[in-house]
């Protein structure tokens, strides 16, 4: 659109367009000025004209690609669906090893083909099945798979989980030899000893939560039962694991070691071969040999200044509140909360099955009881269908047998609708002037719209 | 020199959510809000960083399957299907509020925006949002990291490293495909740690890791400088610990920014606030009401007469909280200084699709607060882990100890009474799938194509996101089907792999769903 074209509108026509365009700040600006500026965004629109042809050529092959893999029998390949195949195949098997070509904005500036060559790089259409499986009879999980494996893991500081892999039939068998008819779960701390408890598991039962005392210790456990000649028959042994500590370790002693990020791990394997021990951890080595004056291909930074135990203990005071009182709703919960919860819950109608306590951030009726009442208004009617409709001066679309019908919010307030209808030919025109006037009054809480009163926030606690 | 250093990191991930045996998904709503409200929010931040020349430096994460399903060409299709969709919703909005002078200047609000995201999304980045974040990584001012390949809880993997193994190389791998260049640091998946995995790590060139306060706090030898510096592993693979101040200050019911009365109500929506007829388009396919993102109301106070949201009011609020925000941190920055004799480093981690999806102003605060950093204050700079262990490659070698930055610090969240059931399945199945790979690596093509999408469907399995939904007691039925269909596909597979026989046109119409990482490398299993 010319200068003179767009002179020809009118203010509001043309602040509608500014709109369009996502100019900001216009509302104030004389005509003229306006017409500049529309002027303006649109030559800069028209200069990314050709990314959208880029585009455009790229949502083909997408699309392509899309109806290939939706079809259900490859009947005919299209020259569209070939040229798809083209753009992919090439990257997939090329592209990946040579160094990829940079993407960014630049992209809208590279030939197609480049462009869809590694648009699709990382994750090419994937192969078009010849049919799709919508029920696969997969089956059920079994029980077990009896490999008769015992699982033991540190849950926490102060909890033991444990599984076992035996089938109903293994369960029983075992349960069969034992003198008591009984299945034992033994804990030991380390993997000797006397057991630390001794379970007995219940016949259903396939994993246990086991209490222990002491964090940052290694535990085991073992599975099994009592014979009739009073052995212990161990059905299978857990390998050891480890409580994570619940407290700052009591060793503060300190070793430093300098580490250039840019020297890869393998370069500096490479740099301490011959010295390095067996079994000793590169960082180990690397401390070692860095107090031992060998010479390194760079900068060493070991001399860190003096360092007092009231240093130690203000950092710790810092610290040390906090790190115990860890926040029991962190950034994480809400997030995840919200993000794989929100739709579910509103889809699924269960809306009370959470309500984390305290919400701020969102109001909750004080008693059970509350009510909401708004109002909107309908304008509907019908024409012949290739009519001409407005309401108050705006284009309306009509359906194929020619009703409309069109949605205000309505405040209270008085207003005025006139529509008007004109006959394809524009040889005939009807019009209707609608006036409205909504007033309110209420008597308690009345709240304006509906809202899903059962949301509440995911506040910390 | 500045006294101290501040490195934000957003951790942005989704699982593998990709449905194409049906025309709509609703889980997949999830990538499209997030694209929509938080990563091209992001991209636009940082687009306008570097137009006005604001030296900065960000953290992200950027997920393996986050990446996959950024770059997948059936969902870029379906998320233009879906912007189109809530343009046109927008203007039917701006007709419908015309006498409601607030609601009708959102609606052009929303309507711009959502303009604005369908041509940064199609027209600025042809799709390709992975493109667009690599870009600013190429400029410097990004540092971009990987993660577990599918999000994996790699501590319940330890007695089959072959499983951990594969999970950090196939991340890396996939990066490579994706950013061109090798991962420098990583985000564990939930943040869990366990001894050992820093193993792992170094095998991988990965040079260091995010993990929660008390993990490295409770480290032996105690860290010296708490968390306010990071320690090597004996790996060499360094660890860096969350600050619980910074995030505190962020979330915290009483002092938490988001809950700000001027903010916009995340409850509110015009999928519920509208006549059911009107808004029938544009909810769930099945009638079911649902968000459609356009927001009307601000939070307003612990009121249910909400009032119109006022962008106006927001933007102020959320350049004031970024004010507030740096004032702390330079105050925390100083007296860790005058306590350490040398510069503190603060580490603020949080999940990326909180700002934006959830707290609607987020993205504009990190951008007040990056412009602020930059302009109006000395006393600390904005880095990322690498370029401080650039700056600083001498530390403290500890062993960190096990955590997680879940609920209560370690695997409570993943491990309990809803999801614990999920463990011998995945156990049988990352051992059997090093059997697998041990095996028949030699087999013809097709038993090749059978490892591989074995590798697949157990990857998928092993998301954590699956054991998180079960435990939180909702969409329960998704996680649950998602975690049986993956094992019980593995274990076709598994099946006719060594029966010598395997069903081709089941296998490839699986192949075309869980279409994961189509180079997937099953030697890592062996």
């Amino acid at each position: 659109m010319n200068k003179a074209d767009l002179l020809a509108k009118t203010k509001t026509e043309l602040l509608k367009t500014a709109h369009r365009l996502g100019l900001r700040g216009v509302s104030t600006l004389k005509k003229e000025e306006l017409v500049d500026r529309i002027h303006e965004a649109q030559q800069r629109s028209k200069g990314a004209g050709q990314a959208k042809g880029l585009t455009a050529i790229a949502q083909r092959v997408a699309d392509a690609v899309k109806r290939r893999a939706v079809r259900k029998r490859d009947v005919t390949e299209t020259d569209e669906a070939v040229a798809a195949t083209t753009a992919r195949s090439q990257p997939t098997r090329t592209s990946r090893r040579s160094k990829p070509a940079p993407v960014g904005a630049e992209d809208a500036v590279t030939p197609a083909d480049e462009l869809s060559a590694h648009k699709f790089d990382v994750t090419p259409a994937p192969p078009h099945p010849q049919q799709v499986f919508q029920e696969e009879h997969l089956g059920e999980l079994p029980d077990a798979y009896g490999t008769g494996r015992l699982f033991l893991t540190a849950r926490d500081p102060h909890w033991l989980y444990a599984y076992w892999d035996l089938s109903w039939q293994q369960m029983a068998d075992y349960r069969g030899q034992a003198s008591d008819g009984r299945l034992l779960l033994r804990v030991f701390e380390k993997n000797h000893g006397d057991p630390i408890q001794t379970l007995t598991l219940g016949h259903d039962s396939r994993n246990w939560y086991i209490p222990v005392n002491k964090a940052a210790t290694s535990y085991s456990a073992e599975l099994g039962f009592w014979r009739h000649d009073g052995q212990f028959h161990v059905i299978n042994r857990s390998s050891e694991t480890a409580t994570p500590p619940d407290a700052v370790s009591s060793d503060t002693t300190a070793k430093f070691v300098t580490i250039p990020i840019d020297i890869s791990f393998r370069e500096l394997f490479e740099i301490i071969r011959g010295h390095i021990h067996d079994g000793e951890a590169l960082a180990d080595a690397l401390h070692r040999l860095q107090l031992a004056g060998f010479r390194f291909p760079f900068k060493l930074g070991l001399d860190l200044g003096p360092w007092t135990t009231d240093q130690t203990t203000e950092l710790e005071r810092i610290l040390g509140g906090d790190l115990f009182r860890r926040i029991q709703m962190g950034s994480f919960e809400i997030s995840e909360w919200l993000r794989r919860r929100m739709q579910e819950e509103l889809s699924s109608g269960m809306f009370s099955a959470f309500s984390p306590s305290g919400s701020s951030w969102s109001g909750a009726p004080q008693n059970g009881f509350w009510f909401a009442v708004n109002a909107e208004l309908i304008i509907y009617g019908a024409t012949e269908p290739d009519a001409k409709v407005t309401i108050d001066g705006k284009p309306v679309k009509l359906r194929s047998d020619g009703t409309f019908s069109f949605h205000y919010s309505f405040p209270d307030g008085q207003y005025k609708l006139p529509v008007v209808a004109i006959s394809a030919a524009g040889d005939d025109k009807r019009e209707a002037q609608l006036s409205f006037e909504r007033q309110s009054r209420t008597k308690g809480d009345v709240g304006k719209v509906k809202q899903p009163v059962h949301l509440k926030s995911p506040a910390a606690a | 020199m500045p006294q101290g250093y501040v490195a934000l990191i957003l951790h942005a991930h989704l699982p593998f959510v990709r449905h194409p045996e049906y025309e709509d998904f609703l889980e997949e709503d999830w990538l499209y809000e997030a694209i929509t409200e938080t990563y091209i929010p992001l991209i636009k931040m940082m687009e306008g960083l570097v137009r006005d020349n604001v030296d900065f430096r960000l953290t992200m994460s950027l997920t393996p399957p986050l990446c996959s399903m950024l770059l997948d060409p059936l969902l870029q299709e379906r998320y233009i299907r879906h912007i189109t969709r809530l343009i046109e919703l927008s203007e039917k909005e701006i007709e419908r509020t015309k006498w409601d002078r607030a609601f009708h200047d959102l609606a052009w609000f929303y309507h711009n925006r959502f303009q604005e995201a369908r041509a940064t999304f199609c027209d600025s980045y042809g799709r390709n949002l992975v493109g667009a974040f690599r870009k600013f990584q190429e400029m410097g001012k990004l540092e971009i990291i990987t993660c577990g390949a599918t999000h994996g809880f790699l501590p319940l993997m330890m007695e089959h490293p072959e499983a951990i193994r594969a999970q950090i190389m196939i991340a890396r791998d996939h990066y490579r495909q994706c950013f061109g260049c090798d991962p420098r640091g990583i985000w564990l998946p939930e943040c869990a740690y366990a001894p050992g995995i820093e193993k792992f790590l170094q095998e991988a060139e990965i040079r260091w890791f995010i993990m929660d306060s008390h993990g490295l706090m409770f480290g032996n030898p105690r860290p010296r400088f708490g968390i306010y510096a990071p320690v090597f592993t004996t790996s060499g693979v360094a660890a860096f610990g969350r600050d619980v101040e910074s995030s505190k200050q962020v979330w915290s019911s009483e002092e938490g920014y988001p809950g700000d009365v001027d903010y916009r109500d995340f409850y509110r929506d015009v999928g519920f606030d509208l006549e059911y007829d009107y808004i029938k388009p544009y909810i769930h396919p099945d009638g079911i009401r649902c968000f459609t993102g356009m927001k009307y109301y601000r939070i307003t106070g612990k009121t249910t007469n909400k009032e119109p949201y006022n962008r106006h009011w927001a933007m102020e609020k959320a350049a004031s909280h970024a004010g507030n925000f740096m004032f702390n941190r330079e105050k925390q920055v100083e007296h860790l200084h005058g306590i350490m004799k040398r510069p503190p480093l603060i580490i603020s981690p949080y999940d990326a699709e909180l700002y934006g999806h959830w707290w609607f102003e987020g993205p504009d605060f990190i951008n007040f607060f990056t412009r602020k950093v930059a302009f109006d204050q000395n006393t600390f700079r904005l880095t990322t882990p690498t370029e401080y262990l650039r700056e600083f490659p001498t530390q403290q070698i500890t062993q960190p100890s096990a955590s997680s930055w879940g609920n209560k610090g370690y695997w409570e969240v993943w491990l309990e009474g809803s999801n614990s059931w999920i463990y011998p399945h995945l156990h049988v199945a990352a051992q059997r799938m090093t059997e697998l790979a041990c095996n028949y690596k030699n087999g013809d093509h097709l038993t090749q194509r059978g490892l591989k999408q074995a590798a697949r469907e157990l990857l998928l399995a092993q998301s954590s996101d699956w054991a998180f939904i079960m435990k939180t007691g909702t969409m329960v039925p998704y996680a649950v089907k998602r975690t049986k269909d993956h094992i019980l596909r593995f274990t076709r597979i598994y099946d006719q792999i060594k029966s010598h026989h395997i069903d081709e046109p089941w296998l490839a119409s699986i192949e075309w769903r869980d279409n994961i990482f189509p180079d997937v490398n099953y030697h890592y299993y062996e």
